[in-house]
């Protein structure tokens, strides 16, 4: 499966998309912050949404001027949008019923769809009082059955709690590690996109700024803006570095907090005095200051205010950024 | 504090409620029982009632298959001008009835706009039941476009995505999706336009005095024979109407709570 934009623009007032070059042809997570025009891409994707400039093509066929029920793009939205005047059944088999298979193979169908997401008993229910997870399910086996090309999932994960997300990450990426489909992620939390995808585009300011294996995308932040998105806590100036015996070509620059010890193991070792403290749900972030600049790391166990700390990093895992 | 909030609103509903049913058991006190009762066997009577829920069946039927597409058109879509438009199909519910009845009159009466050709063709407006169609559609349009507007308002537009995603066509999704999720709004747009239709006078005794509607029947009577006489036909009309509404209302329930299931 390949997809490919090539060129796509799409202008709504005061918003400009693109333009877009992606080249598709492994599940990929689209990860933007709010705004980025995630949801426009996306409906240019589908076809809700006609692009005023670019191509869109499928297999190398153009799919630009194709209408959105005729692209076989299968679409779950963050809040489901499950049709609430039909049951779970009928859910499922709307797509089906569209395509005139036959009532038998519309039932053989279902019942298979609903068999892989564990979802056979819920199949009489109507949907106002399925829980959450349950009605991620549906909407994916509502989806799925149609066998769609492309499978667009849009914040598959933003409504639901942190216990249920996360058991239903799990879930959810064994689904679609088994469909044949091209599965596009569109989400804005850099947290839980890591966990779900290998392959990655940053929206941003609604141009792509990055593409790429997840690591090196991750590792490799374009600009301070980015860099922060991407949960880079650490933005030093030239300046900064200077104070602490670096001097390196560059505006600014950062460092994974994962590659800053607190050991004397690195090449640059410094000492700093824990100044503040950042309560997170398994671990906390210390702010340690060194001369007079200031670093943040996650850490596992307790250090109190104001203790001197010994910390170290090597040079090279310094990340260049463009202002 | 809830309790007093209750009382409050039970207090202001009873009175409100008051001001609808007192006037209404007034008229009643004007009706001697037996003639009230010998009026449903009156035939001018009964024919006017025929002609004015016939007309006002007709009138809604014409206004939901016009009206129903500009509510959707209006509910979905931005284009330049969408709020003269809008401020267009208000337009009948502020202009006096009398006024609706003298528009209508000049552009359907046999010289009219539209009213010449169609004259031509054999049809007539001015005393017929088509004038008074006309007249009820242009009073009750309204009703019908906004009611069906704000029902097409309440179904979220990604529902109709997830359905052209899934392969269904524009019109299947509109018939699958849309209208049945705001079908509550579209019945009640009925209703209402259905109402104002059989309630107009002004509007229609212009264009058509003959054959007689309800209003023009009671009018008529008060002017020939006083308020007793048209106190009973006022009293039998208001009956019918109820009947009618409970009725349909009732249906619509049932029929709303079927097609939930």
């Amino acid at each position: 499966m390949r997809l490919e934009l090539k060129g796509v623009e799409k202008n709504l007032g005061k918003f400009h998309l693109g333009p877009i070059n992606l080249d598709i042809d492994e599940n990929i997570v689209i990860l933007g912050p709010t705004g980025a025009g995630k949801t426009t891409l996306l409906e240019i994707i589908a076809g809700f949404i006609k692009p005023d400039k670019g191509r869109i093509l499928f297999m190398g066929k153009d799919f630009t001027n194709i209408p959105p029920e005729k692209r076989r793009i299968g679409l779950l939205y963050q809040d489901y949008q499950l049709f609430p005047h039909m049951n779970v059944r009928k859910n499922i088999s709307y797509g089906l019923r569209m395509s005139n298979i036959g009532k038998e193979n519309i039932e053989k169908s279902v019942e298979e769809i609903s068999i892989k997401l564990g979802i056979m008993n819920l199949l009489d229910r109507n949907v106002y009082n399925l829980s959450g997870g349950e009605k991620q399910r549906v909407a994916l086996a509502r989806a799925l059955v149609i066998e769609p090309q492309i499978l667009l999932l849009d914040e598959p994960f933003s409504a639901l709690d942190e216990e249920t997300k996360h058991t239903l990450m799990d879930e959810v990426r064994k689904i679609i590690d088994d469909v044949k489909s091209l599965v596009i992620y569109v989400m804005h939390d850099q947290e839980d996109a890591y966990l779900m995808g290998k392959n990655f585009a940053i929206l941003f300011g609604g141009k792509i700024v990055s593409v790429g294996k997840r690591d090196d995308v991750f590792r490799r932040p374009a600009n301070v803006a980015i860099a922060k998105f991407l949960g880079y806590k650490n933005i030093f100036t030239r300046e900064d570095l200077k104070s602490i015996g670096l001097d390196l070509e560059g505006e600014y620059f950062t460092i994974d907090e994962k590659d800053i010890l607190i050991n004397e193991n690195g090449k640059i070792k410094l000492k700093g005095i824990v100044e503040g403290y950042e309560y997170l749900r398994d671990k906390s972030r210390i702010t340690i200051k060194v001369n007079g600049i200031k670093i943040e790391k996650k850490v596992d166990g307790i250090f109190s205010f104001e203790r001197e700390i010994k910390i170290s990093f090597d040079p090279e895992k310094i990340i260049p950024l463009k202002g | 504090m809830k309790n007093s909030f209750l009382f409050i609103l039970l207090l202001f509903s009873i009175l409100m409620m008051l001001f609808i049913l007192i006037p209404i058991l007034v008229l009643y006190s004007f009706v001697p029982f037996f003639d009230f009762i010998i009026i449903f066997s009156n035939r001018s009577f009964l024919e006017t009632i025929n002609v004015t829920f016939l007309a006002g069946l007709i009138s809604t039927f014409f206004i939901a298959i016009l009206g129903i597409p500009l509510g959707y058109l209006m509910a979905r879509t931005d284009f330049p001008g969408k709020n003269f438009v809008q401020g267009l199909i208000d337009l009948p519910l502020v202009v006096p009835d009398t006024v609706a009845g003298l528009i209508i009159f000049l552009t359907f009466y046999s010289q009219g706009i539209l009213g010449a050709p169609l004259s031509r063709a054999g049809i007539n407006f001015v005393n017929t039941l088509y004038g008074i169609v006309v007249a009820m559609m242009f009073v009750g349009a309204p009703f019908m476009i906004n009611t069906s507007k704000s029902g097409f308002l309440s179904v979220d537009p990604k529902l109709e995505k997830v359905s052209l995603s899934l392969g269904a066509s524009k019109i299947s999704t509109f018939f699958n999706v849309t209208l049945p999720l705001s079908l509550d709004s579209i019945v009640n747009g009925l209703v209402m336009t259905w109402a104002k239709g059989v309630s107009s006078f002004g509007s229609i005794i212009v264009i058509a005095y003959f054959p007689m509607v309800a209003p023009t029947y009671i009018y008529n009577q008060f002017l020939l024979f006083g308020t007793d006489a048209s106190a009973i036909a006022a009293g039998a009309f208001l009956l019918i109407t109820l009947i009618i509404f409970a009725i349909s209302r009732f249906i619509t329930t049932k029929m709303m709570r079927w097609l939930r299931k």
